[in-house]
């Protein structure tokens, strides 16, 4: 009791040394300046009043951060498969039909398209370069589709492609950046950290938001593509591992079993749990949750990154082989995560840099064997999410960080051994599936070479913008406070592409 | 400077919005005390950050046990009145730190280039370059956190999950979450088992033969308190469950206790409740 | 700069009117001993007025810069208000020389006829020709549904009121906002600042139909959002039309759309429903919500803005106690997710009362043909997925009253692709997906192209 006392009497003590200390700047600026100002601009502009903004804006629990949230609206998707093609595709060789520029094949390029323009590696004239591949109308929707790829044709009518995508960043890594996270440097959350952080995670036992990578390497902007920003880092994604560990640290230490670690989890929690008794503190209980869910993920999480188990019918149809680290299981990978509850999944295929330096690099040897590896896994996946009834709230974007020019890349001016393009911002083709998106249109149209955009022209916050309303946000007003203001995935701009939206 | 300051003690600051003191940042708690605050550290301290943090920590709201009950919670569930002691999770690089020291691996060298301990294979998998991780050697591997090797694009992954800032932005206040993939870091992360092995020896050190007193030793190692009968009760239970485990399987006992060591079922079974050791919540939290 | 201050013209000519017309009131007010008083005032109120003419003037000027206006009604106006200023300012100079006497009420008539010619001019120019006297209680639907469809041009007859109705203000004679007029068929296929507006036979690609389309709140969205707005009839009329290649002179008959304009018309398009119900709904009792999230199941509002639930039973922990709550969400509870659970036909006996549900997920749940008796009464289901269920053709065929439904999955059921066959000719609205699909190993698929030898 003497102890309490003495405490209550202490900081009476230094509450009665702060009131002394009453007139100082800070008090004196806020009485009379501040008060003014607020008061005028409080007026003015309604919504931005400073005690109701500020980083009460951020609607998390912190003992929980992936508790399931309600979207603003009701929306279309429930989750995301983000397939993305790491090099960048050129879009005249697969989706861009372009007969007139075969007729230009081999001339030189009108100075007009080169006149204040940058490339990456292109320099002086270059020659054009005709399509490397034979286009087709397909499926009822009649959409062109080039001949690299066979089974995607067949699955027309349920894709929507936007042929005139620009950006206006022409190296992989800032593109790709601005692609996944709004802006072309670093520091910004990925949209799967913003879709994570928007909707939580309905099944507790899997991560949110799940990254698989393929073809070798990470993407040239490595982690940051799947970075959670400024957002709490429960938000980022978690790469699952085709080798190793499938998650980080998910299996137990060599030698421990299930049933030990099961009872050290147990000391542990009960432990915490008197911890609790005495602390009153809700932390601790989170706490005790997450060991308990961490000893359930480590039987989860193997489980569904085991593809072994999946039926014949299915390997015959993504053309999957278990025990390897390839592109087709990580898309088989991507359907199990969604059908488990997964939230937003996340691909990275490399190897679709086609300069033509190497046959590896050619888009009529490279990317031809690119395409061979990533078309029937892709087809499957959408005929699989048909079939499962998945499509209906999943949605499916395939697409790069740009595209290709239809000029032949001459770098250092020299004509380079294989045929290839050189990075092009200002037209790309992407495509969308699912989760309300409209099958069989096409939408955009670029000029006769597949130079620049004509019509429906749309760059990466339109594409996020129309991401984010198929999930349920409205893109303008889902935001983040930090560093004193709201942050948008889609910055200051973004539109809806209502055009794909059935 | 005294709300940051403060913000690291109690976990968040008398302004809640460290970056923004604008009106688009929270309105402070306790502005007189952080007028008061910074008008001593700037007159009577002349600017000392050692004497501003003594003021802090030698405060009677700072020595306030975190203890509370439910009428607190309910009253003030984020202890912005201070009622109570902070209670906060122990940063990234504090939780490694701390972990190397009781487990007596701590490499106490300073200055010189950033090191790399263990991390698991295939973190750094950058195109055009085949820069590998190479995990540094002896002393090396335990050096404070504040050495780790720090790539962008790459980051060191334990941290990342404990709430370390990626470095890609300035941050100026980490949020700290609480996930299970907390939980498995600091239960399977190999560095961290590691840590529970030497650990293990440590108190076999400190206490020869008896278990009880094995563990009341480094549990008073850890948190400089007594450990209470229950707590000491669930940890010899576990020894005793670990212990019937590897008295028969051999194999196993030799996994856990490592590289150079006999692997005794007893010491293996230390292992397994130095690991949960390391893994309690008044562990982890600043109480 | 010069753009944004023309367009503050709208604004300010207010100012010269009420000015101008308070000194006209004064002038007649002042000749009553009582409001003598006022005399002293007016010349200053005239040269106030004077000034915020001219100033209109300039704004207005600077307006009809902007090309949106037809240029002989702008001319027309220009010249009224010029007229006006010029008037003003001799008014308010006689006034001040204090002689003519007598001029001081004509001028403040003429000045009056002038305000009026100038206001009437100008507001023709916004609000289009006639805004005075449009018959406003005409209901435009009331007229399409009266038309002979037998004798009737598609165009003169359907379209011209559409578009007189609901875009000439902007697109006509007197106003060309975008450089687009849709007052002649000339005009209509010229397109305007963006190019052509319509393609004949291609709704897709035709950006007026495009623009009608977009959400209200896009900036792009025709008719702007204060403007009057086309039904979706008429909008399904100008698509037909459109589609049947946007022509200017044939008659319904003529293009064959006798049948289908009807079919519109009377509003027989068929009704869909939203897989949210659009009304409002109560709050669900709370202790209800705690306890099923005590027992694992994630249960949330579809959206942050109505009361209506979706429930995922991915965690549920205790199942029995789980569906036993069920029933009180009844009013609530519209998407109920049971994937993966050991769901018996049993359970499904608690779900009579649940009418609302219009998704359900039972996929990979021990339910057989028994346990789609009791969800015939959920009359509002639009999503059902029965995959890898047990239930059969037979028992498929139970849910046909269910005229909503939407899709019906079957993926790895007992249903043959035959019985799949005929069950969907009963389902005719229905798509019945039963999966199956395969995509075949092409011989181009293991094979890898590889460099040419030099």
């Amino acid at each position: 009791m003497t102890q309490k006392a003495k405490h209550i009497q202490q900081l009476v003590k230094e509450a009665k040394q702060l009131i002394l200390q009453h007139h100082t700047r800070r008090n004196f600026l806020k009485e009379s300046a501040m008060g003014l100002g607020a008061l005028a601009l409080g007026s003015l502009f309604p919504g931005c009043s400073s005690n109701s903004s500020g980083a009460a804006n951020n609607f998390f629990d912190a003992t929980n951060p992936l508790a399931p949230k309600p979207p603003m609206f009701p929306g279309k998707a429930r989750s995301v498969i983000y397939i993305h093609m790491a090099g960048a595709p050129s879009q005249l060789e697969l989706f861009s039909y372009k007969p007139e520029l075969s007729k230009l094949d081999g001339q030189d390029c009108p100075p007009s398209l080169l006149e204040g323009k940058k490339f990456a590696f292109i320099r002086g004239v270059p020659k054009m370069l005709g399509p490397q591949a034979n286009f087709k109308q397909h499926g009822k929707s009649g959409l062109w589709l080039s001949e690299n790829l066979p089974h995607l044709s067949t699955v027309v009518d349920d894709i929507a492609i936007l042929n005139a995508v620009t950006t206006d960043q022409f190296n992989h890594a800032p593109a790709q950046l601005l692609m996944h996270t709004g802006t072309a440097r670093l520091g910004r959350p990925s949209m799967g950290s913003w879709i994570t952080y928007g909707l939580g995670t309905e099944n507790k036992n899997l991560p949110g938001f799940v990254v698989l990578t393929s073809g070798g390497n990470n993407p040239d902007a490595g982690k940051s593509v799947w970075g959670s920003g400024f957002l709490p880092s429960v938000y980022q994604g978690v790469q699952c591992r085709s080798e190793g560990d499938p998650v980080l640290f998910i299996k137990d230490p060599e030698g421990m079993n299930r049933d030990i670690r099961k009872a050290s989890i147990d000391a542990i929690n009960k432990i915490n749990q008197e911890q609790y008794e005495e602390y009153k503190d809700p932390e601790i209980l989170s706490r005790i949750a997450q060991y308990e869910m961490a000893y359930k993920m480590q039987i989860s999480v193997p489980e569904v990154m085991n593809i072994n188990d999946e039926p014949d019918y299915i390997h015959e149809m993504y053309g999957t082989k278990p025990g390897e680290a390839s592109f087709a299981n990580n898309i088989l990978l991507a359907r199990k995560l969604v059908e488990k509850g997964v939230r937003f999944v996340q691909l990275f295929d490399w190897g679709w840099d086609a300069h033509g330096d190497s046959a590896g690099n050619a888009v009529d040897i490279g990317l031809v064997n690119k395409c061979r590896i990533v078309d029937k896994p892709i087809t499957a996946l959408i005929l699989d999410l048909k079939q499962r009834g998945l499509l209906d709230d999943t949605l499916v974007i395939w697409g790069s960080e740009f595209g290709r020019t239809p000029m032949q890349e001459n770098r250092e001016g020299k004509k380079m051994p294989f045929k290839g393009r050189d990075h092009h911002a200002e037209a790309f083709s992407m495509w969308m599936a699912g989760g309300g998106i409209k099958g069989g249109t096409s939408y955009g149209e670029t000029d006769e070479i597949g130079y620049s955009t004509v019509r429906g022209k749309v760059d990466a916050f339109d594409i996020q913008a129309t991401i984010l309303n198929q999930l349920g946000f409205d893109h303008e007003k889902f935001t983040y406070e930090s560093q004193g203001r709201p942050f948008r995935l889609t910055d200051v701009s973004g539109k809806v592409i209502h055009q794909i939206i059935s | 400077m005294v709300n940051r300051l403060w913000e690291q003690l109690f976990g968040f600051g008398l302004v809640e919005t460290l970056e923004d003191f604008g009106t688009q940042g929270i309105a402070p708690t306790h502005k007189e005390l952080l007028d008061h605050l910074s008008w001593q550290f700037m007159n009577d301290f002349d600017w000392s950050l050692k004497k501003l943090l003594k003021e802090m920590v030698m405060s009677a709201t700072y020595r306030q046990d975190s203890k509370t009950n439910d009428e607190l919670i309910r009253k003030d569930p984020e202890n912005k009145l201070y009622a109570r002691g902070p209670r906060i999770r122990l940063s990234a690089e504090q939780l490694r730190d701390q972990a190397l020291v009781v487990s007596n691996l701590i490499s106490k060298k300073m200055y010189g280039k950033s090191v790399m301990p263990y991390q698991p294979d295939g973190i750094w998998r950058s195109p055009y370059n085949g820069d590998k991780w190479m995990m540094s050697k002896g002393e090396d591997q335990n050096r404070r956190a504040l050495y780790t090797y720090w790539k962008r694009t790459a980051p060191y992954p334990s941290m990342l999950t404990f709430d370390g800032g990626a470095r890609e932005v300035c941050v100026t206040q980490r949020i700290r979450t609480n996930t299970p993939l907390q939980a498995l870091t600091t239960l399977n992360d190999s560095t961290y088992f590691v840590m529970a092995q030497s650990f293990a020896f440590q108190m076999q050190l400190l206490e020869f033969n008896d278990v009880k007193k094995q563990i009341q030793k480094g549990y008073e190692s850890m948190l400089f308190k007594p450990i209470s009968d229950n707590r000491l009760n669930a940890l010899v239970e576990l020894y005793s469950k670990s212990m019937i485990t590897f008295a028969k399987d051999k194999k196993a006992a030799h996994e856990i206790v490592g590289e150079g060591r006999t692997a005794t079922p007893e010491t293996a079974a230390l292992v397994v409740v130095a690991n949960a050791m390391l893994n309690l919540d008044e562990w982890v939290n600043k109480n | 700069m010069t753009e944004l201050i023309g367009r503050f013209h709208p604004l300010l000519v207010h100012l010269p009117i009420g000015i101008l017309l308070l000194a006209i009131v004064f002038e007649w007010l002042a000749s009553v001993k009582r409001f003598k008083y006022l005399k002293k005032t007016i010349r200053l109120i005239l040269w106030i007025g004077f000034a915020s003419a001219a100033f209109s003037c300039l704004t207005g000027y600077l307006l009809s810069q902007s090309g949106d206006y037809e240029p002989t009604a702008v001319e027309r106006h220009q010249w009224a208000a010029i007229a006006l200023t010029i008037i003003a300012l001799t008014y308010a100079w006689v006034r001040m020389l204090r002689q003519l006497k007598r001029l001081y009420k004509l001028l403040s008539l003429l000045t009056l006829a002038l305000l009026t010619i100038t206001g009437h001019l100008g507001g023709t120019l916004t609000h289009g020709e006639n805004f005075l006297f449009a018959n406003m209680n005409e209901s435009e639907m009331e007229s399409l549904a009266s038309i002979d469809l037998q004798q009737a041009h598609l165009y003169a007859d359907l379209i011209k009121p559409i578009l007189q109705n609901k875009c000439y203000t902007c697109h006509g004679t007197s106003k060309q906002k975008g450089k687009l007029r849709l007052d002649l068929p000339e005009h209509i296929m010229k397109g305007g600042k963006n190019g052509v507006v319509l393609i004949a036979g291609k709704i897709d690609e035709s950006e007026m139909i495009d623009r009608l389309q977009l959400p209200l709140d896009d900036d792009d969205h025709m008719p702007p959002k204060e403007k009057r707005q086309l039904s979706l009839q008429e909008i399904e009329i100008l698509k037909m039309w459109i589609a049947s290649g946007a022509d200017f002179e044939k008659t319904i008959v003529e293009l064959g759309l006798k049948a289908d304009l009807n079919e519109t018309l009377q509003g027989l398009t068929k009704q869909t429903i939203a897989d949210v119900p659009e009304g409002a709904v109560s709050l669900a009792n709370e202790n209800v919500l705690t306890s099923l999230q005590k027992l694992g199941v994630v249960i949330l509002p579809v959206a942050a803005n109505t009361n209506y639930l979706s429930a995922n039973f991915v965690n549920v922990t205790e199942l029995d106690s789980a569906i036993a709550l069920l029933p009180e969400l009844k009013e609530q509870l519209v998407w109920l997710k049971l994937s993966d659970q050991p769901i018996s036909d049993d359970h499904l006996l608690k779900f009579n009362s649940l009418k609302n549900i219009r998704k359900l997920w039972l996929d990979h749940t021990s339910i057989s043909n028994a346990g789609l008796q009791h969800i015939v009464s959920f009359e509002n289901l639009l999503y059902l997925n029965l995959n890898g269920t047990k239930v059969s053709a037979i028992g498929v065929e139970i849910l046909q009253p269910l005229n909503h439904l939407r899709d019906i999955y079957l993926f790895k059921t007992n249903i043959t692709n035959d019985q799949h066959q005929s069950l969907q000719t009963k389902f005719p609205d229905t798509h019945l997906e039963i999966g199956n699909y395969t995509v075949p190993t092409l011989p181009t698929d293991t094979t890898t192209l590889k460099a040419p030898p030099n």
